[in-house]
């Protein structure tokens, strides 16, 4: 028996900011949840399901903290799943909730994803002490930023691609209500000019730490029948997983990624995703790994991915477009910003992205990656149903 | 075998939490004395206030004061308190149903043994001295025999309402690494860098975790590394962290040990930050009484060639 | 039955199961060093390698290990060489296998492997649990998880479901089960002792220690190929429940009668259970809503009294419900997965070998 088409008919986020300090964990999420029943006009009752992730814990104190947001999640009497596969989480949450649509489990289901970093602080709930290793880093800058200057070896890439990226986004993010940053006087010698932080990241390439949550409202082909507004259809997704750290890993091009996508293209049938896909939403939290990620996932060749950038193909006017939400670059709840990924190529499948739709965006990809380049979760949404 | 390491790891943090209109109103209104609930839209009234219908999923703000009086509805009499709890002597742990609310609080009770306690007993709140908005606010209950208070009428409204709260949090572990990493801190000690070897793929990794990722078996074959080394890879940290006593800037790099299959972190010194590069040999330095090198300098050797350490990157 | 499988919903079973001998600590070992045994055994059970699962899945709590991130490591037990199709979930190891059965279902994937392990021996497992509690009312009290259960305790002695004695023979027909289960951690005469928190006493709780389970899923043709006698999961399903202990009735479980309504579990009787209940006052209630009867045989792997590594505790029950399946001890056996404070969430599998 063949799969169930999976039909995104609803999404809602937060307007995220660095602290939301009028509400609660539960009224955050609750927002989200709420502007994705509205858009999908839906209601609690409708709700066959809910599946939500985050990232760990530590950053809310809060263990397993599904079980205290039951109730605000309308969840009581229901299945409740929580996902938590690292960084990737907001999009492996939206899968895991796919699958219960596609398997028939249930027929419509509120997927969520949530951080609310300012309940503590990134760095610490990032660099737990370990006892017997040496503190040498604290927080993910310092982590990424080896690689990136492998990436730049190995490319030739020159050493302005990361303030290029940056700027890119922290303009698309002035076209987004949602996004955290908002820099109405950014220039790019101002991203140059900004501190070197892990060098070869300056400040302006990082992203920012972000209260925020995104929901989703996922139906059957009947659900999507019924919905007020186009819905977006999963055309393929998939999830991969590989160690944090063996012999031969290749942390700039690493190989889940590439086998992940491979998987999504072969379930949409794209052959050649440069082509045939029409924007991007990845998952860059510091703006080197556009390039890298452009080659990860097939859209330039290995080396070439820094070429697309600079020449401006990645703007939200040119040929292919990446992150026309700011990305992660402009807005990280750690744990929804798979999610947001995942969401706003939906957005711009259903041509409801507003200020930063991309014209006639009919197959968008969503990407999200998390723990040490390590985990990965992609879907491609598209504005036609799968086999039409 | 060594014997296995272990070591105290404390997990703490004051998190700070904001509370949204509803959670607000009752823990300003505990500070005030008063004690509120929320009316669902069937007329039900929940103590404490939550901020959406467990029954409906509505949202819900309708605050309506209740007296601080009620009746226990289960208890459970905990003879010997822990760290954080509300009280240091032997108490009951109580769901008290306030008069007036339809659901139960729960919270503890001051009384002289279990068998001054029973499901059904009149209760009242004893205030805390100092208030500050929190459940502890609530001392804790105490037996009472007078009739059920009134409440007062409040609307839920005050001047200065709490906003937020801070929760500090503190949990103990005894972090034990485990076999692999138990016996290369071992060697450090005397310092050898000591990594295992995959018996199915053959890698050498440095440290050790137990497990071949690659091959999910145990690696067990001891292989001595270093203790030279080639910088694969590295980032110029100019950020102090909090928690780090580390001068900056610094230079945080990816080291490949001669012998080993992939590189392990560490700090480099003896030479200029901005004159460390890919491919720089260097060998450890160690210091009195310290479990790991202080850092890696460099040790006078030509530079690696890309090619030699490219896979290792 | 496969055959039946153009027309419906694919025949999923478990193939295999196992696991750790339960201990009190084994801080000898990482968790990496902890699990990775087990995988080999439940691999080894049906041939397969890694390469040839379709989906993984795991469950765990960082908070129970004190470290974020701590279930990348044990993925390093997995052997994730080529790359893995592989999620986790931050609840106990049922719901991962219940993911991974939604993947099965999908047809993307024929096999799974799924598995969780939880070290209690870290930290003190009674005041981790305090901080899934809300956390604005209820965890700056620090209300530990034998209190809680003491509270559910009373309110069942109080409704007049149960006395003292009564579940001072839960314990001990548990232990005494478990003396046939070479992974138990507790078994044999144990003293009832003195109460924790009254009304529970030691031997109505259960012992803290360290552990970890594997399963494999198969679908259809391939859980025949894998195994001689298959337990299908006839249904499955999980609820939850309002978080507030003081809004719910504790002396009941309705999350669990309408998992179990939903699996399937009332259409015919089943001659088996395997309740995840750590408090003896909890299989009180769990027998109530799952209306079993005396001709049910309840934990005979003397359950979580007998043996609780948190977040793999629920996973064994479905893998020791299914063992029982494969060695033709049960036709139709009932397993559930509980998480939460007083049995907040539950989950409900029913599970049938071919008839004989």
């Amino acid at each position: 028996m063949s799969k169930e088409p999976v039909a995104v008919v609803g999404i809602g986020q937060t307007r995220h900011v660095a602290a939301r300090r009028d509400v609660s964990i539960a009224g955050l999420v609750r927002e989200a949840a709420q502007r994705a029943l509205g858009d999908a006009e839906l209601t609690w009752a409708d709700i066959d399901a809910v599946v939500i992730g985050k990232a760990p814990d530590f950053f809310e104190g809060v263990m397993m903290p599904e079980l205290y947001l039951a109730d605000a999640l309308g969840a009581v009497g229901k299945p409740m799943l929580r996902v938590h596969t690292a960084g990737s989480v907001g999009g492996s949450t939206a899968l895991v909730a796919a699958n219960l649509v596609a398997a028939r489990v249930h027929g419509t289901v509120l997927t969520l994803a949530f951080e609310k970093q300012s309940e503590s602080n990134a760095m610490w709930g990032l660099s737990l002490p370990i006892p017997f290793q040496q503190p040498l880093l604290a927080g993910a800058g310092g982590f990424f930023a080896p690689h990136v200057r492998a990436y730049m070896r190995r490319s030739g890439a020159p050493d302005t691609i990361g303030a290029l990226v940056a700027h890119k986004d922290r303009r698309n993010a002035l076209k987004n209500p949602y996004a955290h940053l908002h820099e109405h006087d950014i220039t790019l010698e101002k991203v140059v000019a900004s501190p070197m932080l892990w060098d070869p990241i300056r400040y302006s390439e990082t992203c920012p730490s972000s209260d925020g949550a995104c929901a989703m409202v996922l139906t059957d082909r009947a659900g999507a029948a019924r919905a007020p507004r186009p819905p977006a259809w999963l055309l393929g997704g998939a999830m991969r997983s590989e160690p944090t750290l063996f012999a031969g890993k290749d942390f700039v091009s690493p190989r889940a990624g590439q086998d992940c996508a491979a998987d999504v293209y072969r379930q949409a049938g794209i052959t050649d995703p440069r082509r045939d896909i029409d924007a991007a939403e990845l998952y860059v939290p510091f703006s080197w790994y556009e390039p890298m990620w452009l080659e990860n996932l097939g859209f330039a060749a290995e080396g070439e991915g820094w070429k697309l950038t600079e020449s401006g193909v990645t703007e939200l006017d040119g040929d292919l477009p990446v992150n026309m939400s700011g990305g992660v670059l402009s807005t990280n709840p750690i744990g929804a910003s798979g999610m947001i990924r995942f969401a706003e190529a939906a957005l711009q499948v259903r041509g409801q992205a507003g200020e930063h739709q991309v014209d006639g965006a009919r197959r968008v990809l969503g990407h999200a990656y998390g723990g040490g380049s390590q985990f990965f979760s992609m879907w491609l949404v598209g504005a036609e149903p799968p086999d039409s | 075998m060594p014997e296995v390491l272990k070591a105290p790891l404390v997990v703490e943090f004051p998190f700070t939490r904001s509370l949204g209109p509803v959670q607000s109103a009752f823990l300003t209104g505990l500070r005030e004395r008063v004690v509120l609930g929320v009316r669902t839209t069937d007329g039900r009234t929940l103590v404490p206030p939550v901020e959406y219908d467990p029954v409906t999923a509505e949202e819900i703000h309708d605050l309506v004061e209740v007296a601080p009086t009620g009746t226990v509805t289960t208890w459970a009499w905990n003879h010997a308190p822990r760290r954080g709890q509300p009280l240091t002597t032997p108490f009951a742990w109580v769901l008290v149903r306030l008069d007036g609310a339809d659901t139960a609080l729960l919270h503890v009770l001051d009384a002289p043994g279990p068998d001054a306690v029973r499901t059904g007993l009149r209760v009242r709140v004893r205030w805390a001295g100092e208030r500050t908005g929190a459940i502890t606010d609530i001392a804790c209950f105490e037996p009472y025999d007078g009739d059920p208070a009134r409440p007062g009428g409040h609307s839920g409204a005050f001047e200065d309402p709490l906003t937020g709260i801070v929760a500090p949090a503190r949990l103990d572990y005894t972090y034990s690494p485990g076999r692999a990493q138990s016996a290369y801190i071992d060697a450090l000690s005397a310092r050898r860098t000591v990594g295992e070897r995959c018996p199915s793929c053959r890698k050498v990794y440095v440290p050790p975790r137990g497990a071949c990722p690659t091959c999910g078996v145990a690696t067990a074959e001891q292989v001595e590394v270093g203790p030279r080394g080639t910088v694969t890879t590295f980032c110029i940290v100019n950020i102090k962290a909090k928690n780090l006593d580390i001068e900056v800037p610094y230079v945080y790099a990816h080291i490949a040990l001669d012998g080993a299959d992939l590189a392990l972190h560490a700090r480099i010194g003896g030479i200029p930050y901005d004159q460390v590069r890919m491919g720089l040999r260097v060998e450890p330095v160690w210091t009195e009484g310290a479990r790991h090198p202080d850092h890696y300098r460099p040790t006078g050797e030509p530079d690696a060639a890309y090619e030699t350490y490219k896979e290792l990157l | 039955m496969t055959s039946e499988e153009a027309a419906g919903p694919r025949d999923i079973a478990v193939v295999a199961f196992a696991q750790t001998a339960h201990r009190r600590s084994t801080q000898e070992s990482s968790e990496v060093e902890m699990l990775m045994p087990v995988l080999h055994d439940v691999l080894a059970q049906t041939g397969l390698r890694t390469a040839d699962i379709g989906f993984t899945c795991s469950g765990s709590s960082d908070y129970l290990a004190g470290r974020a991130f701590s279930f990348t490591l044990a993925l390093d037990g997995v052997g994730a060489w080529p790359p893995i199709s592989e999620s986790h979930v931050e609840m106990d190891g049922a719901w991962a296998l219940y993911e991974a059965w939604t993947k099965l279902l999908t047809g993307d994937a024929d096999t799974a492997l799924v598995y969780s392990y939880g070290k209690c021996s870290p930290g003190s497992v009674r005041d981790v649990l305090t901080r899934q509690l809300d956390p604005y009312y209820v965890a700056p009290l620090w209300p530990d998880a034998i209190a809680l259960a003491a509270l559910q305790a009373q309110a069942l002695l109080d409704a007049g479901h149960t006395d003292e004695p009564a579940l001072a023979a839960v314990g001990a027909r548990s232990r005494s089960d478990a003396t046939a289960n070479p992974h138990a951690q507790l078994t044999g005469r144990v003293p009832q002792g003195d109460y924790v928190v009254r009304p529970l006493r030691t031997g109505d709780c259960p012992p803290i220690g360290d552990g970890a389970a594997a399963v494999i899923l198969a679908a259809g043709e391939r859980a025949r190929r894998l195994c001689e006698r298959p337990a299908w999961i006839r249904g499955i399903d999980h609820r939850v429940e309002a978080h507030g202990l003081g809004v719910r009735d504790l002396t009941d479980s309705p999350s669990t009668r309408l998992a179990a309504e939903n699996a399937g579990a009332f259409e015919r009787p089943v001659d088996t259970a395997e309740l995840h209940a750590p408090f003896s006052s909890q299989e009180v209630v769990l027998r109530r809503a799952l209306r079993l009867d005396d001709g049910v045989r309840v934990n005979p792997s003397g359950g979580a009294l007998a043996a609780n590594p948190v977040m793999a505790a629920g996973l064994i029950r479905i893998g020791e419900a299914a063992a029982r399946i494969h060695r033709g001890a049960s036709d139709r056996a009932l397993a559930h997965a509980t998480s939460g404070p007083c049995l907040q969430q539950n989950l409900v599998a029913v599970l049938e070998g071919d008839p004989r």
